[in-house]
């Protein structure tokens, strides 16, 4: 469903991305590991039309990504959760939702009541006053009634508490069940062993190292090495 | 070739040699006009050139020499109005001026003018131009705040006895304060009580506090001594408050009939206004003006036309009458000058070299009264009111 | 005290027209993070729409209906030719962009009508005055207040109660993002500054038979919004409201206790302002 070919990234002469190739199919979870300033968030950025990709090229189905506006891009199903969940403070929860809301989706905005009973309860409570575990789970419901056709979440576990990772997990598979892929930048191991299907490494902003579910637990000590600081 | 036919010969020779030259120098007189036409005062610039042109036009030529208009554009701006006036005086031998629009480059303009003894004619308004700053090359046309008062307030209070308190409303500045200080003095002399005053800055645009200053003190007349587009929106928002049914209005210094044009009859109706010139009065000198007017331009003279035009026009005349057009001589024969202006006969006082002319006090007319477009007012009353010389401040050397 | 009553309702007056000068250019600042020099234009050019169609047709209720339209729609074409290329660009860059739009309209406006203002009546309805014993105010004035609050109200709605609203809101605090949803980022960009042009048009249209229609209320109004913008906070609506109120009022009573420092006052406030709160009373902390 998503291709990406010999991608280069740059911030202004900066050569982030080098050559990295990477596919994503229907139903699949795709982890994203590397240590930080590996080039994880330039990545997904690339594909959401946020950073300069100056050669190489990016595919959603049959369509051309590479350099097209932001939203026209999001338009096409590529949901973005990203790093700082970005929700909007000055907004109420509902609010939230409510600009997000896409008739088309999977999830109507009563479903995400019933996923996330937190945020029914501080439904109209102001984006700001949610602790860091609401926000995260508003980021994600946000993108899910956005009609995702593809779910891309950057570092979603981070800085969260255990049962709130395990919340994220369920949601995760939960997306997948449904067909929808998800392309995941995660540096938490055991997260990764329990929702994702393949992944792959980056280290200086190129692929080093890919790999199957499997993978993860095999090569376990090779991975750990890329992400060692 | 003996010594002394060298020389005869070589006289004669330079002679020849240096007849041209002064048949050059002979070819014409240059007067100067200096005019806002670009900037902030440009309407007023355009049609005080205008004026000048009208009058350097009708006479074409005075002693046998021909007459060149010559423009310099001020910019509204004193500094910039000097440079130009030196450089006309270095390069052109410049002698003839006039024209000026703010008080600042007139005075500033008339110094430089009177370092090389020329002559110069202008109807800036401050007190100072034939006051504490007066010099032998500066003539003023135009009436200046006394005078103002004078014809105006006096006659309205003779005029309407029922007047016993006034209020008014002053620009923070040194011409309103000029203004205010006369207009205290005729309401004294009158017995009228002045039961307040409401000052305001040179940029204010909102009088409605000062409107509801002087409603609350209940005047039988309110004295408008601001100007210009001031002057315009006081007297509009006074109207808006529903003043002209309480109480007089009189605007003092008024501009004239680009003025009375924008602000229209529904406005002006009944309200006195003060005014150094108006194209209706009739006498020889301002039906000459009127017609040359209509004939070139299709329209009646503005006030800023007027005053250039009879300031050039003096100008030529007194080259006329002193047969010369060396500068000095044009002085002599301007100080004590009587000719036929626009207000009627006036005279060029030799003390101050003011000159002498009515002020007009008019009232604005009903719509349905008016006889044309532009007889926004009727002409109630006019005279001839000036400092005499034992209360001027004109120290000429 | 009657007097002191009759200036607060005065500012009250001169501080909805603010209000409305206001809120536009703090919502493009806040949305486009856009520092727009050519607002006061869009002001000074809604009062010469307003002179013209009163000129013509005598009705100024028509004026009222059709310069704010004229001018939003300015607002759009200006923003779709020269603005939207400056966004991108540092601050400064769209300062001197906006201002020669400024420049270009005000000269614009010199040629055809020329440098001296010109009258714009009140409509007959509203021409008298009302009259309580010994208090006067203005018919007209009296209206400026009560439609401007009205307006006031809608603007207030729409934004807090429509998507359209919510979106300009979200986007003002991060635009980036809004784009991230899928909605179309440069469209509402545009629709905003239009929005936000129409409304200072609207103010000059009621501003028209207050002061006249000159060529450099343009410049006299951009100075007073960007203090109402700044002293009541940048992207709010709530800002511009109490921001206008506060500037009119002060104007308003000054004039009658100390005229000559009507605008001193106003500055004084606006640097108390910056000095206690910077982002403005109710600017984002």
């Amino acid at each position: 469903m998503l291709e990406l070919n010999n991608v280069n990234s740059f911030y202004d002469k900066s050569h982030i991305l080098f050559d990295v190739n990477c596919t994503l199919k229907r139903g699949e979870v795709l982890a994203i590991l590397g240590r930080n300033g590996a080039g994880k968030s330039t990545l997904l950025k690339s594909i959401m039309g946020l950073v300069d990709v100056r050669d190489g090229s990016i595919h959603f189905e049959s369509n051309e990504l590479t350099n097209i506006a932001s939203h026209r891009i999001a338009r096409q199903g590529l949901c973005f959760v990203p790093e700082n969940r970005d929700i909007f403070e000055i907004l109420s929860v509902e609010e939230n939702l409510y600009i997000s809301h896409n008739p088309a989706s999977n999830w109507s905005i009563n479903d995400i009541y019933s996923l996330f009973p937190r945020l029914k309860e501080r439904r109209k409570n102001g984006g700001g006053n949610l602790s860091g575990g609401e926000q995260q789970m508003l980021a994600i419901a946000r993108a899910l009634v956005n009609d995702p056709k593809i779910l891309i979440l950057d570092e979603p576990t981070e800085g969260l508490a255990p049962v709130i990772v395990e919340e994220i997990e369920k949601i995760i598979l939960n997306v997948r069940s449904t067909g929808i892929p998800i392309l995941l930048v995660e540096q938490n191991i055991s997260v990764c062993r329990k929702v994702a299907d393949k992944f792959i490494v980056l280290e200086q902003g190129q692929v080093v190292l890919e790999g199957s579910n499997q993978d993860l637990s095999d090569q376990t000590e090779k991975i750990e090495h890329y992400l060692a600081v | 070739m003996d010594r002394r036919k060298f020389l005869v010969t070589s006289t004669a020779a330079a002679a020849a040699l240096s007849l041209p030259t002064l048949a050059k120098a002979s070819g014409g007189i240059d007067i100067f006009g200096l005019k806002s036409v670009s900037g902030n005062f440009a309407s007023y610039g355009k049609f005080a050139n205008q004026g000048s042109e009208m009058a350097v036009e009708a006479a074409g030529s005075v002693i046998g020499k021909a007459l060149n208009y010559r423009l310099l554009d001020s910019e509204g701006n004193a500094g910039k109005a000097v440079r130009k006036i030196k450089e006309a005086i270095e390069k052109d031998n410049a002698r003839f001026f006039n024209g000026a629009t703010l008080s600042s480059t007139g005075l500033a303009v008339g110094k430089e003018v009177a370092n090389v003894g020329g002559v110069f004619t202008t109807p800036v308004g401050a007190d100072e131009v034939t006051g504490s700053e007066c010099n032998r090359s500066t003539f003023r046309w135009s009436t200046p705040t006394f005078g103002a008062v004078e014809q105006t307030l006096r006659p309205l209070l003779e005029l309407d006895p029922s007047i016993k308190s006034a209020y008014t409303i002053t620009p923070q500045y040194v011409f309103g304060e000029a203004l205010l200080t006369n207009t205290k003095n005729v309401l004294a002399d009158k017995g009228v009580e002045h039961v307040g005053n409401s000052y305001h800055s040179l940029s204010e645009k909102e009088f409605s506090g000062y409107i509801t200053n002087a409603a609350a003190a209940k005047p039988d007349l309110l004295v408008l001594l601001n100007f210009g587009g001031q002057s315009s929106t006081s007297l509009r928002q006074a109207m808006n408050f529903g003043l002209k049914n309480k109480m007089k209005i009189l605007v003092v210094w008024s501009a004239g009939l680009d003025q009375y044009k924008s602000l229209g009859s529904d406005i002006l109706e009944n309200v006195y206004l003060g005014a150094q010139y108006w194209h209706e009065v009739q006498n020889p000198g301002n039906a000459r003006f009127v017609e040359l007017c209509r004939n070139k331009y299709g329209v009646n003279p503005v006030y800023p036309m007027a005053g250039d035009y009879i300031g050039t026009k003096i100008i030529i005349d007194a080259i006329e009458k002193a047969g010369s057009d060396d500068p000095a001589a044009v002085i002599s024969a301007m100080e004590g000058m009587t000719y036929e202006g626009l207000t009627g006969e006036e005279t060029i006082r030799a003390f101050d070299h003011q000159a002498i002319k009515d002020y007009y006090l008019l009232k604005g007319k009903a719509k349905s009264a008016m006889s044309d477009e532009d007889n926004f007012v009727d002409v109630i009353s006019s005279g001839k009111s000036f400092p005499d010389e034992n209360a001027s401040l004109c120290k000429m050397s | 005290m009657e007097l002191f009553f009759f200036q607060l309702l005065n500012g009250l007056g001169l501080g909805v027209i603010y209000f409305l000068l206001s809120v536009g250019l703090t919502i493009t600042f806040g949305l486009l993070n856009f520092v727009n020099f050519a607002h006061g234009a869009f002001y000074m050019v809604g009062a010469y729409v307003t002179f013209v169609i009163v000129s013509l047709t005598g009705n100024f209720w028509l004026a009222l209906l059709i310069a704010p339209l004229v001018i939003g729609a300015l607002a759009i074409a200006l923003e779709q030719s020269v603005v939207k290329f400056s966004y991108v660009l540092e601050h400064k860059y769209q300062i001197l962009v906006t201002l020669g739009v400024a420049l270009m309209l005000q000269e614009l406006v010199i040629m055809i009508w020329g440098p001296i203002g010109k009258n714009v009546s009140p409509p007959s309805s509203l021409a008298g005055i009302i009259e309580i014993g010994d208090f006067i105010y203005p018919k007209y004035r009296a209206f400026v207040i009560t439609f401007s609050a009205l307006i006031a109200i809608v603007v207030w709605w729409g934004l807090e109660k429509t998507k359209f609203g919510a979106l300009v809101r979200a986007g003002s605090e991060n635009a980036q993002m809004v784009g991230l949803l899928g909605v179309n980022i440069t469209r509402l960009f545009s629709i905003t500054f239009g929005l936000g042009g129409l409304l200072a048009g609207l103010a000059g249209v009621l501003a028209a038979p207050l002061r006249g229609a000159d060529p450099f209320m343009g410049v006299e109004a951009l100075g007073i919004a960007f203090i109402v913008v700044v002293i009541g906070g940048m992207g709010s609506f709530l800002g511009a409201l109490v921001g206008g109120l506060v500037v009119g009022v002060m104007q308003s009573v000054m004039s009658s206790v100390w005229p000559e420092g009507a605008s001193l006052m106003v500055y004084a406030a606006m640097a108390a302002v910056i000095l206690s709160r910077p982002r403005g009373l109710f600017g984002r902390a």
